[in-house]
């Protein structure tokens, strides 16, 4: 059935012999010949060079479905809608690309006229910022940084010193991520100033470290009470919790 | 400050001090958990972290206890119980409480890009064997760790998938490819089983029982044996626990009662929470379905098969001594623990799915 010595694309059809579909098997694998749409298509082509040159014609006549494949022109452009003029100047200067050149049964896009724009798209709405210099620029992001900051002096976590020499100074950072509702759509945008505690050193920066969970367990067996006993459940979610607490030990930071 | 080692243990302590201030004392079972009594009134408070559960049988306390603590802290009130900590909750008509993760499922099968797997009836094939070294490396043994990982807070309201994920969390450090191979399973599971969790139904009973059992030589690579149990609170399941036992065993008399014995140890800790929240239960009845390891809780011989044992194990006998719990033997049939042990598939598995009290939580 296959024939591995020969490559079936280069085995066009003899333009002398009427190509229909008594074509040796060995010439062309099965899988090429039979497709599954045959009236779409139109008959086995005859390789007329003048049928070729007027579909081709056709193809390429409409600069508005064409887009360059790799040109440049198209990364530049970030609104979709000028996307159609670089290749109507691209039909004049470059030459238009060459018309199929294979004849044989294959059909692609390219033969049925079928031609999708590359899309190179930017979510440029939601975008976070990676610095912050970046962010103070946009209002939205300084306003979400201006409520972290508000919250810290409110608090009163920290004070302004000079660090004593020779002391363990730890760094910081801001942290920038857009908060989304159920549907999908963005909440709001919010902005966090973290210490880098990974670079505290246990018995100098801090002593001992807890962190209140509740085991699963435990939860389940209240709920399973409150469950029996028709108790209401009622859940909180505490505002900056972590900016709450009275630190045991002096930590400085940059 | 947010990133710094203390930050949790000083809110912790803040948090500590207003509610002490507020007649509240913590639990010394899980100091998470925050009670008080006065006269007739109860207040629970459950805190993770900054979600705070507040429970209780008066409605009027409740009301103040958040504005109370409203005027200390920046708080949003979420109103009744509906999701939290990723787990979502449905009251239904009957006053029964579902509680299921299918959004936090959605987003371990959309991260493993499986979320149009096509869905499978079982966790794990019964047959399977995980050797630890018997295919190649996994390429990516970070996604491995990371779904892995995800897969294991799914055990918060999915019993049924405890053992699975015990089992491929042992591979944790050296993930290869059959290992991923029995993840995808897992994951075709859940993805045909995301509405599923477990349910809490009013129950007038409080009687505390757990269901043990072991599978004795389980590991085909240490030859250790893996301990399972179940603890029902009334009809409610509220602690379950599959783990490969630190210690090979000579016999699977041997492996069921370190399996009884680790049971005792979760049944001791829920009975003195029970106790610290004033609720008087039964002694907990534990069942098991070897009767050499039921008969050795009561009987103090030395056999030349047993004397090995451990001196610490045998604190279920003082247990058992002095009828602060019983051990009952039962039919392996009746057995709803074994699924904590062994990989089960088909209808067994379906029946086992069922004693875990865990139904289909459909969306509202």
């Amino acid at each position: 059935m296959f024939n591995e010595q020969m490559f079936p694309y280069k085995t066009t059809p003899n333009p002398f012999e009427p190509s229909d579909c008594s074509q040796p098997a060995t010439s062309l694998p099965p899988s090429l010949i039979v497709l599954p749409s045959e009236k779409s298509f139109t008959p086995p082509p005859h390789p007329d060079h003048s049928n070729n040159s007027c579909l081709s014609s056709t193809l390429f006549s409409s600069p508005n479905t064409i887009t360059e494949p790799n040109t440049n022109t198209s990364l530049d452009t970030s609104n979709p809608s000028s996307a159609s003029a670089p290749s109507q100047i691209d039909d004049s200067n470059v030459p238009s690309p060459p018309p199929p050149s294979n004849i044989h049964l294959m059909k692609t896009r390219a033969k049925s006229s079928i031609f999708k724009p590359k899309s190179f798209q930017t979510i440029v709405t939601n975008h976070v910022p990676t610095s912050v210099k970046a962010a103070l620029t946009d209002s939205n992001w300084y306003q979400a940084m201006k409520v972290e900051f508000d919250a810290l002096c409110a608090n009163h976590t920290w004070t302004l010193v000079d660090p004593p020499p020779g002391s363990h100074v730890i760094g910081c950072k801001w942290i920038f991520k857009n908060k989304y509702n159920k549907d999908g759509s963005l909440e709001r945008r919010k902005a966090r100033l973290v210490a880098q505690g990974f670079n505290q050193v246990e018995g100098l920066d801090f002593t001992e470290t807890f962190s209140p969970v509740v085991k699963p367990a435990t939860i389940r067996i209240v709920l399973s009470l409150a469950v029996s006993a028709k108790w209401p459940i009622h859940q909180l979610d505490i505002n900056n919790a972590f900016l709450h607490g009275d630190l045991q030990e002096i930590v400085y930071m940059s | 400050m947010y990133g710094l080692k203390q930050a949790p243990r000083a809110w912790y302590h803040k948090l500590n001090t207003t509610l002490t201030h507020m007649g509240f004392s913590s639990s010394i079972s899980d100091a998470s958990l925050f009670t008080r009594f006065h006269k007739d009134s109860i207040l629970l408070i459950l805190i993770y972290v900054d979600d705070i559960l507040i429970t209780g049988n008066n409605v009027t306390h409740i009301k103040s206890l958040i504005s109370t603590l409203h005027s200390q802290f920046a708080l949003k009130d979420l109103g009744l119980l509906s999701f939290f900590l990723g787990i979502e909750a449905h009251w239904s008509p009957t006053g029964a409480l579902h509680l299921s993760q299918t959004k936090y499922t959605q987003q371990i099968l959309d991260k493993a890009k499986m979320l149009d797997a096509k869905p499978q009836p079982s966790p794990m094939i019964s047959s399977l064997k995980l050797l630890a070294d018997a295919s190649t490396s996994f390429s990516d043994p970070t996604l491995y760790r990371q779904i892995v990982g995800a897969l294991q807070y799914l055990t918060f309201t999915r019993p049924d998938i405890t053992f699975s994920i015990n089992k491929v969390f042992q591979f944790m450090h050296n993930p290869q490819l059959h290992h991923w191979q029995a993840v995808k399973r897992i994951l075709r599971y859940i993805a045909g089983t995301q509405f599923h969790g477990i349910r809490f139904s009013p129950s007038s009973s409080k009687s505390l029982q757990a269901f043990t059992d072991a599978d004795w030589d389980s590991d085909p690579d240490d030859r250790k044996s893996t301990s399972g149990y179940c603890v029902y609170f009334g009809n409610n399941i509220v602690s379950w626990s599959s783990k490969k036992q630190k210690v090979v065993s000579r016999s699977s008399t041997e492996a069921e009662y370190r399996s009884l014995a680790s049971a005792m140890t979760d049944i001791s800790w829920i009975q003195s929470l029970l106790h610290e929240l004033h609720v008087v239960v039964p002694t907990p009845i534990i069942h098991c379905d070897n009767l050499g390891a039921v008969l050795l809780t009561a009987n103090p011989i030395m056999h030349s098969r047993t004397k090995h044992f451990e001196l610490d194990l045998h604190f279920i006998r003082d247990k058992v001594k002095h009828k602060q719990v019983f051990v009952r033997h039962i039919p392996a049939r009746f057995q709803i623990a074994d699924a904590f042990t062994k990989p089960i598939s088909g209808s067994a598995f379906h029946d086992f799915r069922q004693k875990l009290t865990m139904v289909i939580v459909y969306p509202p």
